[in-house]
């Protein structure tokens, strides 16, 4: 009888630790709203520019192209694209941003959104699903070292906000994202 | 009946023991040359991790990834499989004498969305000449050798698609046609999914009627054959040991030709449209002006002033070493590396041709021709 008892309780811990991976995935309550969403697209372009200074390239604008997808420059036409290929739904996007590589053999690609209500965050987060469908769908046959970047991609949400990240290290733009709070 | 269950015990554990032991004791390896990626090394431990669920996902992944002579093992699977009559391996289908095939969906609505961002471009280039080749693969050509009741759709139909559904001036170059009559040469790889330079030379006649151009006769070249040993992409998935290798034979004019290469816009240079090193790699193909790039800029001993910009995949570098003997200048982009405005660019530079070559299996899947609608 102690013996079942025994396995009763290991079954349970089991079952509660399964459980709990689940719920790491659901939006984070506490996030506090003040927070300004130009300021954590700054915490993000700093982390960005700090890396690329690493390798010796002291201005981002060299390498990567910054596009705003609610507040497109004037014949900026990347906007459109971006939202078509990602089918975002402008209704509910109240800020959003990607830095990615222009024009470079390089998948790093960090996206930033705000839904306007915390309900379209899921909707949202679909659309980021199919970019990363097509980054997997255009690195997955050769140059295996950027593929390895789109493999460890990682989508955050945090209240209204949402993070993808295709990077070399996606933690520190992750760390950048969540210390912005 | 005892002494039986003892040695069937030993060799069992001896079996079992010494594979545990020997992956214990190998060495990880960090690249897969066979399959050409990457393998897990022994993740990250941290609390945060293991309360996630990453850590035991990773060290699955790890365990698989570096298994001793994991080769070896997935070959007995491979052959297995074959043995018992499965016609495909990693969704490679085993095809007669020797070739691999790889089945074409039935397209998505992605084959559209490409139709359409063609079609927006045509509206930007408006003196400009544009043309269209989207060669078929093996599988269009040989349904005969495709094990029996093996499911694949028409790329026939699907290029037909496209072709009706791009609207603007654009030319074809019916491909699929002049593949047809030339199917009895060897003009695809069987262990890869790319064609030959016989198939690339196929479709370049045709490019060139199109064109109003001469193209070169198979006379006026020497086909020299530069490896034996080419083992390509399907031949990855399939994993079957007892396929026999690809040849890659290349075509070398017998008239004085000199080209000098520009890749990236100025990141690095050749001055041969080969780079011979790849021949002692796994990944053969590359060869053909060493792979996948951003950009190639070609400058030929052809002083015509004509320039011609190939929007590509890795079809179209089996095909340039032909056409680089009728233009000055040939610009190859990769929509996959590069996001400009093509048609500024083209303008920029004083394109008077420009070339959209896929094979219909890839573009059809390709998401990266929506750059085109800027």
């Amino acid at each position: 009888m102690k013996k079942l008892a025994g396995l009763a309780v290991m079954m349970m811990a089991v079952m509660m630790t399964a459980c709990g991976t689940q719920s790491g995935d659901a939006p984070n309550k506490d996030a506090v709203s003040k927070v300004e969403y130009a300021d954590i697209m700054s915490n993000i372009r700093d982390q960005v520019a700090e890396d690329l200074k690493d390798e010796g390239v002291d201005d981002l604008g060299q390498t990567h192209q910054e596009t705003n997808l609610t507040e497109p420059e004037e014949d900026d036409s990347a906007a459109d694209i971006w939202m078509e290929k990602m089918k975002l739904n402008p209704e509910i996007l109240a800020n959003g941003t990607v830095l990615a590589a222009l024009m470079n053999v390089n998948a790093d690609e960090i996206i930033l959104l705000e839904a306007k209500d915390e309900d379209q965050v899921d909707e949202l987060k679909t659309s980021l699903e199919n970019e990363l469908a097509a980054q997997d769908q255009t690195w997955k046959q050769y140059l295996p070292e950027q593929y390895e970047k789109v493999k460890n991609n990682k989508i955050v949400t945090k209240g209204k906000y949402l993070l993808y990240v295709t990077y070399t290290n996606p933690e520190a733009i992750e760390k950048a994202f969540n210390d912005s709070f | 009946m005892k002494r039986l269950n003892t040695i069937m015990i030993v060799v069992f554990a001896v079996f079992l023991g010494g594979i545990a032991c020997m992956n214990l004791l190998a060495e990880d390896q960090p690249f897969s040359h066979a399959e050409n990626r990457s393998l897990m090394k022994f993740p990250k431990v941290s609390l945060d991790r293991i309360t996630s669920g990453a850590f035991t996902k990773d060290v699955e992944t790890y365990l698989s990834d570096q298994f001793v002579h994991k080769r070896f093992w997935t070959s007995i699977k491979a052959s297995a499989q074959k043995g018992v009559l499965k016609k495909d391996n990693n969704g490679v289908y085993f095809g007669e004498d020797g070739f691999l095939f790889e089945k074409f969906e039935e397209p998505s609505e992605q084959l559209d969305a490409n139709s359409e961002s063609i079609s927006r471009f045509l509206q930007k280039t408006k003196n400009i000449s544009v043309y269209g080749l989207l060669p078929p693969t093996s599988i269009e050509l040989y349904p005969e050798k495709l094990p029996k009741f093996a499911p694949t759709a028409s790329e026939t139909a699907a290029i037909r698609r496209v072709e009706e559904q791009v609207k603007g001036e654009i030319d074809w170059i019916d491909a699929a046609a002049a593949l047809q009559e030339a199917r009895d040469k060897q003009i695809y790889f069987h262990t890869d999914h790319h064609w030959t330079p016989y198939g690339a030379f196929i479709a370049y006649q045709a490019a060139m009627e199109k064109m109003g151009m001469r193209p070169y006769s198979l006379d006026e070249f020497t086909i020299r054959t530069v490896s034996e040993n080419f083992r390509g992409t399907y031949d990855a998935k399939a994993n079957d040991p007892f396929l026999a290798a690809d040849e890659i034979n290349i075509f070398e004019p017998k008239f004085d030709v000199s080209y000098d290469l520009d890749i990236d816009d100025g990141q690095s240079k050749m001055d041969s449209l080969y780079a011979w090193e790849f021949l002692k790699k796994r990944d053969q193909y590359s060869l053909f002006l060493g792979g996948n790039h951003r950009t190639v800029t070609v400058h030929s001993h052809v002083k015509n002033g004509r320039k011609l910009m190939i929007i590509k995949d890795s079809y179209a570098h089996a095909l340039v070493p032909f056409l680089a003997n009728h233009f000055e200048e040939i610009y190859m982009v990769d929509l996959r590396y590069d996001h400009r405005n093509m048609a500024q660019i083209a303008e920029e530079k004083g394109i008077q041709d420009v070339l959209f070559m896929y094979n219909i299996a890839n573009f059809a899947e390709d998401q990266n021709l929506i750059w085109l609608r800027q």
